[in-house]
């Protein structure tokens, strides 16, 4: 056992708890996650599995695999994001009109 | 017409200097004026309360396109029939409104756009270096937008109310110009250019949007082309 191994799965293994105390509250997201964490965790304690899965994609070693996934990972989470703040920004702007047109004043009638 | 029908809308961000000397005129004129304070800091509210407008405020700073749309929002709510965009730093003279109008109340056009660069005494106003950033703009304006105006970023702009409610500006800051006239080209609107002065004060110039700014928003601008 290299000592990355369990350094590896007590961090895949905060990441969901975490994720499951802060982050999800849908079946189905969570379900996904405890995959992709058995999934990671039999990729870190049996590596060599990881090199022959690397070899089916063509790609050189395991490590390798498994960074480009969590590359693709990352950059669709961070797209994710950004859709998110843009919604967000969007419902600002819409509820700071409502705001504005509810309170407008208009001038005292001239007469 | 009317110039009760005429709602002219100003967003105005920290203009607490100039607002009021420069919506002076536009007031006396009996159009229906109606000003978005777009979370100014500084007493443009304070401001505002003593002018005979309709004013509005958004607690938060949204940008010129966000607050624009909110006055629009409000004078359509109220039956206008006519709707004008003028800025808040005296750099418009309330002339260039009965211009914008002539168009369309005669039933020419439907959107008019006030230009600089119809008339040799109006170009002429304008400082030299911003003169070939603005050539400039009209192509890339061209590329974003379907039209080919001689002036492509003039805030001053007359709609009709069928056009006001076709228009629903999504891009908050300055992009907001662009969107507007695709919009307007994608609705076959055919606007109408209208020669306009503008008078450039030192603080309008000190205020004036760099050159960084265009290049932010054509990033924008290409960046909504991606996404919608």
């Amino acid at each position: 056992m290299k000592p990355i191994q369990p350094l590896l799965l007590l961090m895949l293994s905060i990441a969901l708890l975490l994720y499951m105390r802060f982050l999800s509250s849908q079946l189905w997201g969570r379900i996904a996650v405890l995959i992709g964490f058995f999934a990671g965790a039999s990729l870190i304690m049996a590596p060599e599995q990881a090199n022959r899965l690397a070899a089916l994609f063509g790609v050189g070693r395991g490590a390798d695999l498994l960074l480009y996934i969590g590359i693709a990972v990352v950059l669709q989470l961070l797209i994710r994001i950004f859709v998110t703040l843009r919604s967000h920004e969007r419902q600002l702007t819409l509820l700071t009109r409502h705001v504005a047109l509810h309170e407008a004043s208009s001038p005292e009638p001239k007469d | 017409m009317n110039p009760a029908e005429v709602y002219v809308i100003v967003a105005a961000y920290n203009e607490a200097p100039v607002i009021a000397s420069a919506l002076a005129e536009v007031i006396e004129r009996g159009y229906q004026v109606v000003v978005v304070d777009d979370g100014s800091t500084d007493a443009t509210w304070d401001a505002l309360q003593t002018m005979a407008v309709h004013r509005l405020r958004h607690p938060i700073n949204l940008g010129q396109g966000a607050a624009l749309q909110t006055g629009v929002r409000f004078a359509l709510g109220r039956g206008a029939r006519y709707v004008v965009h003028f800025d808040a730093d005296g750099q418009h003279p309330a002339a260039a409104i009965d211009a914008l109008l002539e168009p369309l109340v005669t039933g020419r056009a439907e959107v008019s756009l006030g230009s600089r660069f119809l008339r040799p005494q109006d170009r002429q106003q304008i400082p030299k270096s911003k003169r070939l950033a603005l050539r400039l703009a009209v192509w890339v304006n061209y590329l974003f937008t379907g039209l080919l105006l001689s002036d492509a970023h003039n805030g001053l702009r007359a709609l009709t109310r069928r056009a006001a409610s076709q228009i629903d500006l999504r891009a908050n800051r300055y992009a907001h110009a662009t969107e507007l006239l695709r919009t307007v080209n994608r609705l076959r609107l055919a606007p109408v250019e209208v020669p306009t002065t503008i008078r450039y004060t030192d603080y309008s110039r000190q205020k004036g949007q760099s050159l960084w700014n265009a290049v932010n928003i054509v990033v924008d601008l290409l960046l909504k082309r991606v996404f919608d």
